[in-house]
């Protein structure tokens, strides 16, 4: 936030242009949700708390080919800083991402989760630092 | 150029420096106007912590352990037979830094390129687990970038630089009115302060303000001698710096020299000789500028008025741990000055002024 109003008051006051945008793919995931998974929970109910997956990943055994191996269900933040003074333009682009993979057992059942919600860390600013 | 607005231009002018002039305007627009400093950058994901990656270990760390500390992968892919989870961790990291010179003038939309140098990179720093049916890891691998490697997480997070600043024209450039502005006023100085937002070292937000101060002269125009007052100016302007070693020239195709110079974070890192370029852009509140011709005062050749001004900066700077001490080149250029009410012919371009800058900073 303190990122955003440098930005805007730096562009308010010079005779460049600054342009701030957000883009948002797919629905966000609550950490809510996410603490409710637990190993040992059926794919269905997994289902039921997060929705449908955004991929799928097959564990392509001769056997069973489409036995669902992992569930990967994802939401993506990026944020646009463009910056012009003078003579010079600054832009930025970040995105991060909410991110939970799911995976099962032979039997359906949660086996291992990871999750990573960091959509929300998508910040305006300047195209230095790390 | 008539002495005044309803007289013919029978005046012969000849200076020298005149001449040199147009080449003079002319470079300066192929440099300033035509040139620009694109710096975008692209980044998607978070960096990978080589820390968490050192702590995991082969036969030992088990999937659920790894989950925990990296958090969710961005790809999985499964093996059949070995029954094996491949996972990978990404960071994106797109650099794009370009310095284009352009023709000035635009042909409708299009603006020639004249000179392009430009380096991209579309780097991915990753990091690969692979685990067996049990789920313990199997091997690991992880590629970053050596400009990521000496990230140093006690950096201060900005630094502010008090910046005091004297600068002495040695070029008017433009045309007064009556006369070109080299034969209307002396050469003058301009001094100020500046205060520095420093977020990293190479990079600076400016905002400061400055007085300047041009002694009027006389000159002869016919048979009549003009007398001109002083022309001052107090100016608050707004603006960024951005400074880098000397080396930086000769390393620009090595990218990741680069990009260690552009985007360290670490402040104490901005140590010795530097090149520095800086643009500020803000609004000059002029004086009146009377005028008297053959010892008679004619009143206001210039009123007062609130102009739009800017200035491009270029130079060398040496950096201690408490600040730095520079010197350069300034190009200061302000709006055409009002019309005021002398009768004569005062209808003015744009101000220009080349000067000599030296100052110092104090940084905390």
């Amino acid at each position: 936030m303190k990122k955003l109003v440098l930005v805007a008051l730096a562009s308010s006051l010079v005779s460049g242009c600054a342009i701030l945008g957000r883009q948002q793919i797919d629905q966000s995931i609550s950490p809510q949700s996410v603490d409710e998974l637990r190993v040992g929970m059926h794919r269905s109910r997994v289902t039921e708390i997060m929705g449908a997956p955004q991929d799928i990943i097959f564990s392509n055994k001769e056997h069973d080919a489409l036995r669902e191996h992992a569930y990967v269900f994802e939401h993506t933040k990026t944020v646009y800083t463009f910056f012009t003074v003078l003579i010079t333009t600054f832009g930025n682009s970040d995105t991060k991402k909410d991110r939970v993979v799911v995976f099962f057992d032979d039997q359906g059942n949660v086996s291992h989760i990871g999750a990573s919600l960091d959509a929300d860390k998508a910040a305006y600013g300047f195209p230095f630092g790390r | 150029m008539p002495l005044f607005r309803h007289l013919p231009d029978d005046r012969n002018r000849s200076h020298s420096g005149r001449t040199a002039t147009p080449l003079l305007l002319a470079g300066l627009a192929i440099v300033f106007v035509g040139c620009r400093l694109d710096i975008v950058r692209v980044r998607d994901g978070n960096p990978i912590d080589e820390v968490t990656y050192e702590g995991l270990k082969v036969e030992q760390t088990t999937l659920d352990e790894s989950l925990e500390k990296l958090g969710a992968p961005v790809r999985v892919a499964h093996k059949a037979g070995s029954e094996e989870d491949y996972l990978w961790y990404e960071y994106l990291d797109e650099i794009d830094v370009g310095l284009r010179f352009r023709l000035p003038i635009p042909i409708g939309f299009y603006q020639h390129n004249v000179l392009t140098v430009q380096e991209f990179s579309d780097q991915r720093n990753k990091l690969q687990l692979v685990f067996d049916d049990e789920g313990v890891l199997q091997s690991k691998s992880i590629f970053v970038s050596e400009a990521y490697q000496e990230f140093d997480e006690n950096t201060a997070p900005w630094k502010l630089h008090l910046m005091p600043r004297f600068a002495h024209s040695f070029y008017l450039v433009g045309d007064g009115g009556l006369s070109n502005y080299e034969d209307m006023f002396d050469n003058g100085y301009r001094a100020g302060m500046d205060l520095g937002f420093q977020p990293v070292p190479v990079f600076m937000l400016l905002l400061g303000g400055s007085f300047s101060q041009y002694q009027g002269r006389n000159e002869r125009i016919d048979t009549s001698i003009v007398a001109y007052d002083d022309l001052e100016m107090f100016d608050i302007h707004i603006g960024v710096r951005m400074s880098a070693p000397l080396e930086i020239f000769a390393h620009f195709d090595d990218y990741e020299y680069l990009k260690k110079i552009l985007f360290d974070e670490n402040l104490e890192r901005a140590r010795g000789f530097q090149v520095y370029l800086q643009g500020t852009t803000g609004a000059t509140f002029s004086n009146n500028v009377t005028v008297a011709v053959n010892g008679q005062r004619r009143g206001n050749f210039y009123d007062s008025a609130l102009l739009s001004s800017s200035t491009v900066d270029m130079g060398f700077e040496y950096a201690w741990e408490w600040g730095m001490a520079y010197a350069g080149l300034t190009y200061h250029t302000i709006d055409a000055f009002d019309e005021g009410s002398s009768g004569l012919n005062d209808s003015a371009d744009s101000f220009q002024s080349l000067m000599v800058t030296g100052g110092v900073t104090i940084r905390f």
